[in-house]
């Protein structure tokens, strides 16, 4: 399969894949499966994200990440409870009134409290890699056309708004790029001026692409439904997000009646889903470039789900293998089934298509030339929508 | 029971001098039964069925080093460490992983002596329960234990429970009465200076002067009197006593040791030698997979840069 055709994978399989690794990723403390957890999701993500300017986004994700687990680490420190027996920082503890009583200022730290604070902030920083992973793998623009009909709205502003700063990136690393070209070095605060004109109208320009590739493809408009059905979706999904609301807390209240939970928040769903159905029936939409649901989709999907249902079925026969023993203090188990999973959820790294080369990243000699002068004119027509931004 | 900064200061201070005190802490043996006078800490466990009263001697410098003094093995929420969700194994249906529901949850009490329970409102590893005390722990939607705290003894003869090897521990006890503070702390240390801490009990046997417990309350130094000897016990057989954590007496033990140990390091003992020689090897297979699949991250992207 990896010999098929260079082409994008559904952006919805991606989504799919990157969420199962979080269910996985978030049933375990165990730093050994976190770790290789983390490596999984870099691994397919260096194997396979797009050229899109937000592919290259899976960097910062990592560094929130590493923030994540040194504010955990350092507000363990400071406001934690210490629990423990081997004492690896000594410190004072202040005294606080009684009604602060809980809160644990300063005082001696000890390894457990210190492992058990990282363990936590490393689970909640792999979990928020895989949505970068999924971010850097799937493209907004591309996911947003499998949004329901009905939705279109909120998807394209959505979508317009996510793609602003990462388009804000490129243009300012193209305009940096023609400037060089011409041989003005400035750079720093200097070089504000000269390029942020430029940028500004650039961005604009391409919001406007994006805008009107988009209407020329049926987003934006007000469709053409009698009143009476829109007043009828309406109805059905304002009814069914409330019985939605109702029945999660159904779920979640242990108190509430039986009938307020799962039967509340199934019907709640159907009622959305029947609205959504009513609206989109009226707007339609042309698709450029459609992305098809073959095989390589399938396989993410079910990747995805192997390792979810591995760290599930590990929970629930071995929970203490899936945990970082802290009282006492241990090496943490390396549960076969839930590393197996892992491994499996890398697959895709492999078995999916490779994304299609990036067009614009390196142009063809001769044609570099051509393209940074055109790009050095930001106020120049461009002579064709990029496909990029003409892909929705 | 909350000392000043200074003597906190003096108390870390000369246990940091010992870098690995906190391993060989020297908590005092547990008794099946409840204290006698205000020698240490009553530690009453309602499990529900049953209840349990055994005596964590010295002075636990919180809850929780008091449930461990006392013999019972607590397990912490995964999620949530401190989190007391099950006492000596129960109960077995809660996975530890998320703080346990309202309804089923170890609830903490603290009485005096023959008084009536009220609901903690610190944390098990913040508290530091004084000598004399009583400590109650009871499974459910945190009714108060079904037992009332124990009424105080005035024995002062020790009556031992469970093993006549304990013969030699309480007497520093009795001899040196609750109220006259006979220092010992000298050459071995400080020991309740240092344990001072909020979380770990008596486990700190700090080398040096013992400049900390000079500032503490009283009560605590006959057992700083009784500990130093037993900071220095080599570890014994820890196997059957792990499985059996309310009875310290090991039979075919020298005297001075068996009663020394602590707990915390039989639970710990058996696991660690078990685990030692697979331990390492699980970790490194683990490490060395995630670092695998993370060297072929690093490969893919420089082959596709450079492609």
């Amino acid at each position: 399969m990896s010999r098929a055709l260079p082409r994008s994978v559904h952006p919805a399989a991606w989504w799919a894949w990157a969420l199962g690794l979080a269910v996985a990723v978030s049933t375990t403390t165990n730093p050994l499966v976190l770790l290789l957890a983390l490596a999984v999701a870099a691994l397919v993500v260096a194997a396979r994200r797009g050229s899109s300017p937000w592919a290259r986004a899976f960097r910062l994700y990592l560094w929130l990440g590493l923030a994540i687990v040194v504010l955990r680490v350092v507000l363990h420190v400071v406001v934690g409870l210490k629990v423990g027996t081997v004492r690896v920082l000594p410190l004072p503890e202040a005294t606080l009134p009684s009604w602060a009583a809980g809160i644990q200022l300063g005082g001696d730290v000890y390894l457990e409290g210190l492992l058990g604070a990282a363990t936590l902030g490393l689970r909640l920083a792999v979990i928020i890699a895989c949505i970068g992973a999924a971010n850097a793998l799937a493209n907004p623009k591309r996911l947003l056309r499998t949004l329901p009909g009905a939705l279109h709205e909120v998807g394209a502003a959505v979508v317009v708004s996510v793609s602003v700063a990462p388009q804000l990136a490129e243009s300012v690393v193209r305009v940096r790029r023609a400037r060089r070209l011409r041989g003005d070095d400035r750079r720093g605060i200097r070089a504000v001026p000269a390029v942020a004109l430029p940028v500004l109208e650039d961005t604009l320009e391409r919001s406007l692409v994006l805008a009107a590739a988009m209407d020329s493809r049926g987003y934006g408009r007000s469709g053409t439904a009698p009143a009476t059905t829109r007043l009828v979706s309406g109805l059905l999904t304002l009814g069914g997000l409330l019985a939605c609301a109702v029945g999660l807390y159904g779920i979640l209240d242990a108190t509430t009646p039986a009938l307020m939970g799962t039967p509340a928040l199934v019907a709640g769903l159907a009622l959305c889903g029947g609205g959504l159905w009513l609206g989109g029936r009226h707007v339609t939409r042309t698709t450029y470039r459609p992305d098809p649901w073959r095989g390589p989709e399938w396989l993410t999907l079910a990747c995805g789900a192997a390792a979810a249902a591995a760290g599930t079925v590990v929970l629930r026969t071995d929970p203490d293998a899936l945990s970082m023993p802290l009282s006492p203090l241990a090496v943490p188990d390396l549960p076969l089934l839930a590393v197996a999973g892992l491994l499996v959820a890398a697959l895709p790294a492999f078995l999916t298509p490779e994304p299609p080369a990036a067009p614009s990243r390196r142009p063809a000699r001769g044609a570099g030339t051509a393209r940074a002068a055109r790009e050095a004119r930001p106020s120049a027509p461009a002579p064709t929508p990029r496909k990029e931004t003409a892909g929705v | 029971m909350r000392r000043g900064i200074a003597s906190r200061l003096l108390g870390t201070l000369a246990a940091a001098g010992l870098a690995s005190a906190g391993l060989v802490a020297a908590a005092a043996p547990a008794q099946a039964a409840a204290c006698e006078g205000t020698s240490g800490v009553t530690v009453v466990v309602d499990f529900g069925g049953s209840t349990q009263v055994r005596c964590a001697a010295g002075d636990p410098g919180s809850g929780l080093a008091a449930l461990a003094a006392a013999g019972f093995s607590v397990t912490q929420v995964q999620t949530q460490p401190g989190f007391v969700c099950r006492i000596d194994g129960a109960p077995s249906s809660d996975p530890c992983r998320n703080t346990p529901p309202t309804t089923a949850y170890w609830s903490y009490w603290h009485a005096s002596r023959g008084g009536s329970w009220s609901y903690s409102n610190l944390g098990a590893g913040s508290y530091d329960p004084a000598p004399g005390s009583v400590e109650g722990w009871s499974f459910g939607g945190g009714g108060q234990p079904g037992t009332a705290p124990p009424a105080p003894t005035r024995t002062t003869a020790p009556a031992p429970t469970t093993t006549p090897k304990k013969t030699s521990t309480p007497k520093p006890t009795s001899g040196g009465s609750s109220t006259t503070p006979s220092r010992g702390g000298s050459g071995g240390g400080s020991t309740s200076g240092g344990s001072g801490g909020t979380t770990s009990g008596g486990s700190s046997t700090g080398g040096g002067t013992g400049g900390g417990a000079d500032a503490d309350d009283p009560t605590a130094s006959p057992s700083a009197t009784r500990k130093p000897p037993r900071a220095k016990a080599s570890p014994s057989p820890s196997a059957s006593d792990s499985v059996t954590p309310s009875s310290s007496a090991t039979p075919s033990d020298a005297p001075g040791d068996a009663p020394s140990e602590d707990p915390r390091e039989l639970a710990a003992s058996p696991t660690s030698a078990t685990g030692s020689g697979s331990g390492t090897g699980t970790l490194l297979t683990g490490l060395g997979l995630a670092a695998l699949v993370a060297a072929g991250a690093g490969w893919t992207m420089w082959r596709r840069r450079s492609a």
